[in-house]
């Protein structure tokens, strides 16, 4: 049934340990973090500037908002190129960070559950985070940008290949 | 998991030892003493004879609640061990029904404090492993004798939920009297180092596996096994005199006793102006009572903490009995252990002395690290061999350690020299603000410190790797050696900053169950190591935990 998540799996077999990327609709509900933290760090300092009577320096900080927003685009992107992910046979491969690159691979049989998450950006553009939950709380196993449409499949597909004992 | 349905008779719903009304009865009576106090305080102030009735009728009407609801606690509070799973019922206001399934059931503890070894009850905990997270029960009081029962139960039912089936307890194990259990069918007497127990296998077919006790005075102990449990093989027991070595060897006295004759000595140096004096002399009496609290309470504690310690392997278990006021009996099944730690400092290195923690699955909280990491104080570093192999079984031994490439070394010296550039640097300008330019000298120069400190750190560090395990070595205070069986990697991590990638170098992460954060268990460092070569981390990272599990069962999403 792996014509069901065709989307996520670029037409392949899903198990089959290809590199992937993220859907790009990530980098919005990323983007959109951002703007929010900028909009409230940069609105209140620029707020308190205009009630203060210094209006020069607070379109000066919206300015530096602008820019601030700028960077964060360049960033955003710059991890959305970095993320990488494999599904094995046998496990599920993470590649992703800018300037701390990180690498982990969770093995199947010592999944405890997936959750799908979906924040409300994330709902809006149509995608899910699967994360994947194992007895060490350490594991890091968020897989982000999922076609919300797909994310149950595969859900249902990694838990199948989970073990059925307590994996401790 | 498949829990076996036949075969176990249920028991009936029974609640714990009256006494437990007692020891909740001295528990609020403690608060009359306070209570006479505030009356005494009132009266003596003047406050008028009003506000210490009030004080009397209030305190009265607070204490009768508080018995009538330890009452109703004590009578709604009931318990039921059924074929599956222990059973209790609880709450006065609000019930709660709490299901245990033995399968899940990762340790089995008694633990008795002072009025509990008074009134000779006994507090039953379990911790249990269960999806996204821990978590655990406890029952008291129990008589002694029937939580000593209980617990022999449920480890008795919990091994038969694994294996699918069930004896009950025989008698004659009960008192020590029966026949050590023989192997079967040519089945061997050493279970697998690693790994879950296999279904065929008996819990209890362990047996006298290990001729005798470590050597060196270290040993003795006495059958503590419950019925229906195989007889205790004695592993380790520490003496009194072990016990106190153990306490003043710790880290923590070994790392503030210099700072603080280190501070005394600068004390010392202040210059003896106008009221110089006066701050000498009072400072060297706060060094001196910092000094008794935190290294002599600590090692009291410790003392106090570790008492009687005694550690047996009964069958594919381990347990532990130590403390004076508080005295524990933890039961580690070995199927769970998850890690284990090899630790020492500079004056236990000297000695010729170290510690070991064993780690298991059961993480019920963060402050209950005790129960979760079955500690051996300090034994001998020549016999760390023999002890992990009498308790662990094969497979836990350290092999020879593999240095790390030449770049990690001036990354070590590099790392810690930026680490005590700050501290110097500041210690030099509060210095020369102070006019004192030789002391500023002095601070920057504690920054060379960090060149003998990194190569002893690279020189410390290192990693193997063998068929069952995978070993990571580092520290230099405190040094650490984890040995991290394949079969118990739950996953991998490996990560490298842009100083490390300009050296080829990653950092390693193994990830095991139970670890729940550094700050609270002190277990998930222990499993990471920084600077090894990056095809080195990258290999280990892919493969440990793919060899963890064998073959893929495949089965119906859960």
């Amino acid at each position: 049934m792996d014509t069901d998540i065709a989307d996520v799996t670029g037409g392949g077999q899903l198990l089959d340990g290809t590199e992937r990327g993220l859907d790009h609709r990530i980098r919005t509900v990323w983007m959109a973090g951002w703007a929010l933290g900028i909009a409230v760090g940069f609105g209140a300092a620029a707020t308190v500037l205009a009630v203060g009577g210094r209006a020069t320096a607070a379109v000066t900080v919206g300015f530096a908002a602008l820019a601030a927003l700028g960077l964060a685009g360049l960033w955003v992107g710059a991890v959305w190129r970095r993320w990488r992910w494999s599904a094995w046979q046998d496990a599920l491969e993470l590649r992703h960070g800018v300037v701390i690159r990180r690498q982990s691979l969770v093995p199947y049989h010592r999944i405890q559950q997936i959750d799908v998450e979906r924040g409300p950006i994330e709902r809006v553009v149509g995608i899910s985070t699967l994360v994947l939950r194992t007895a060490a709380a350490s594991t890091d196993a968020k897989l982000p940008g999922i076609p919300a449409a797909h994310a149950q499949e595969l859900r249902h597909r990694l838990l199948e290949r989970a073990g059925n004992d307590d994996a401790v | 998991m498949a829990v076996p349905t036949g075969g176990v008779p249920p028991t009936a719903p029974a609640r714990t030892s009256p006494l437990t009304l007692i020891a909740a009865g001295i528990r609020i009576l403690a608060a009359v003493p306070l209570i006479l106090l505030q009356v005494g305080l009132g009266s003596a102030t003047g406050s008028g004879g009003g506000s210490a009735a009030l004080v009397l009728g209030l305190s009265a009407a607070f204490l009768l609640g508080g018995g009538v609801i330890q009452g109703l606690q004590w009578f709604l509070r009931t318990w039921q061990m059924t074929s599956t799973e222990l059973v209790i019922d609880e709450g006065v206001f609000t019930r709660h029904h709490r299901v245990v399934p033995y399968d899940r059931v990762q340790q089995v503890d008694l633990q008795r404090k002072l009025i509990d070894q008074l009134l000779g009850v006994a507090t039953l905990r379990i911790d249990t492993a269960g999806e996204g997270g821990a978590t655990s029960v406890t029952l008291g009081l129990l008589d002694l004798a029937a939580a000593e029962q209980m617990r022999a139960e449920v480890l008795a039912r919990r091994s038969a939920a694994v294996r699918g089936s069930w004896t009950p307890p025989h008698p004659a194990e009960a008192t020590g009297s029966a026949p050590p259990p023989q192997p079967a069918g040519g089945r061997p007497l050493h279970p697998p180092p690693f790994g879950p127990t296999p279904p065929d296998a008996p819990q209890g077919d362990a047996g006298p596996w290990h001729p005798g006790a470590v050597p060196g005075g270290w040993s003795g102990g006495s059958n503590i096994a419950g019925p229906g449990q195989p007889p205790a093989v004695p592993v380790l027991t520490l003496s009194p005199a072990r016990i106190v070595v153990a306490a003043v060897t710790g880290l923590l006295p070994v790392v503030v006793t210099p700072l603080l004759v280190a501070t005394w000595f600068a004390v010392l140096a202040i210059p003896a102006r106008s009221g110089g004096a006066a701050l000498r002399g009072g400072s060297l009496v706060a060094i001196t009572v910092v000094a008794v609290f935190v290294v002599g309470f600590t090692a009291l504690g410790r003392v106090i903490n570790d008492w009687g310690w005694r550690l047996e392997r009964v069958g594919d278990q381990l347990h532990l009995r130590a403390g004076l006021t508080t005295v524990r009996h933890l039961t580690m099944p070995l199927r769970r252990v998850q890690h284990v730690t090899v630790s020492d400092n500079p004056l236990r290195r000297a000695l010729g002395l170290c510690s070991i923690a064993v780690s298991s699955a059961a993480g019920p909280g963060a402050s209950q690290q005790a129960t979760t990491r079955l500690v051996v104080p300090v034994l001998r570093t020549s016999d760390v061999a023999a002890v992990l192999a009498a308790g662990l079984g094969d497979g836990w031994d350290i092999p020879p350690l593999t240095p790390r490439p030449p770049a990690a070394r001036a990354r070590a010296v590099r790392r810690r020299i930026l680490a005590l550039a700050i501290p110097a640097a500041t210690g030099a300008a509060i210095a020369v603000l102070s006019g004192a330019s030789a002391l500023a000298v002095l601070a920057a120069l504690v920054v060379l410190v960090g060149i003998p400190w990194g190569l002893i750190a690279h020189r410390r560090a290192g990693w193997a790797e063998t068929e069952h395990a995978c070993v990571l070595a580092k520290g230099v205070v405190h040094h650490r050696i984890a040995i991290v069986p394949v079969a118990k990697v739950q996953s991998a991590r490996c990560a490298d900053n842009p100083f490390q990638r300009r050296s080829r170098l990653r950092s390693l992460h193994l990830d095991v169950a139970g670890d729940e954060s550094p700050l609270t268990s002190g277990t998930w460092d222990d499993t990471v190591l920084d600077d090894l070569p990056d095809d080195v981390a990258i290999r280990l990272c892919r493969t440990l935990p793919r060899r963890s599990g064998g073959a893929i069962q495949v089965g119906p999403p859960t």
